[in-house]
């Protein structure tokens, strides 16, 4: 078995960093960013910003627009830009 | 002098996601927040020849938005024949405790934080603005829809680590972006 590589570097451990926050990271992910954090001032500032934000996005408690209602909408532009042009 | 255009084919993909923030917190129901839509965006279309370009298409669309939702507000209140307030000025011992009971409530730190979260949403909306299409819609899926990465990634046709890598370029916009305009 291939052993995993141990030290990561800065663009994997913010890749490691942006998964940890949506709970995607695997265990192997979560250390190897722990690793990497121990030892790197620039991502721990990353790391916090990222944790951050998300801790941000949560609390504005965003809400999209369905496709469905958002094809709705597309399809009445449409039909009314229609009928101005053939008028 | 007129510096901003028009394009209502684009109004759904580009203010969509904003107008029903905006509306949804004001009307707190989502059937009437997405009629309100529907009818701003209606009503664009019609005044479109008054579109100077002095104000950017999504300041104008909020205009009409909040002239709607107002004419919402109008319509609920006249059908209700008079408006539900009931404060009670004199009532024996209790007399001068009205103000603190009637009016303290509005302005508790619930109404204020709901106030601050919905200032804070459109922030993170107007910056999803300035950022990449693509990417923007891609981070709203997964950041604000919860989206699998699976589906994500059939749906666009990108492999998880394109998603990764945009996602993170997201991210690292938004932060900064709100970093100016937000903190």
């Amino acid at each position: 078995m291939q052993e995993e590589k141990k030290y990561i570097d800065c663009d994997k451990a913010e890749c490691c960093c942006d998964k940890g926050q949506y709970k995607e990271a695997d265990k192997i992910e979560k250390l190897q960013l722990l690793e990497h954090l121990a030892e790197c001032p620039r991502c721990r500032e990353y790391s916090e910003k990222n944790t951050r934000l998300t801790e941000l996005i949560e609390k504005a408690k965003l809400k999209c627009c369905s496709e469905d209602e958002k094809e709705c909408w597309r399809n009445a532009i449409e039909e009314e830009l229609k009928k101005s042009h053939s008028e | 002098m007129s510096t901003h255009t028009i394009d209502p084919t684009k109004w759904v993909d580009k203010y969509s996601d904003y107008l029903f923030n905006y509306t949804i917190v004001r009307v707190n129901d989502r059937e009437i927040a997405n009629d309100l839509i529907s009818e701003t965006f209606l009503a664009g279309l019609k005044s479109m020849e008054n579109f100077k370009g002095e104000a950017s298409e999504r300041t104008w669309l909020i205009s009409i938005l909040k002239r709607k939702i107002i004419d919402h507000y109008r319509k609920m209140n006249s059908k209700k024949g008079q408006a539900e307030v009931h404060i009670n000025y004199r009532d024996g011992e209790n007399d001068g405790d009205w103000l603190e009971e009637q009016v303290a409530d509005q302005f508790d730190k619930t109404a204020e934080d709901d106030m601050e979260n919905t200032e804070l949403g459109m922030a993170i909306l107007d910056c999803l603005e300035k950022i990449n299409s693509k990417h923007a819609e891609i981070f709203k899926m997964k950041t604000i829809d919860g989206v699998d990465t699976e589906v994500i990634c059939k749906e666009f046709d990108i492999t998880p680590s394109n998603l990764w890598v945009i996602i993170h370029r997201a991210r690292t916009a938004l932060a900064a972006c709100l970093e100016q305009n937000w903190f």
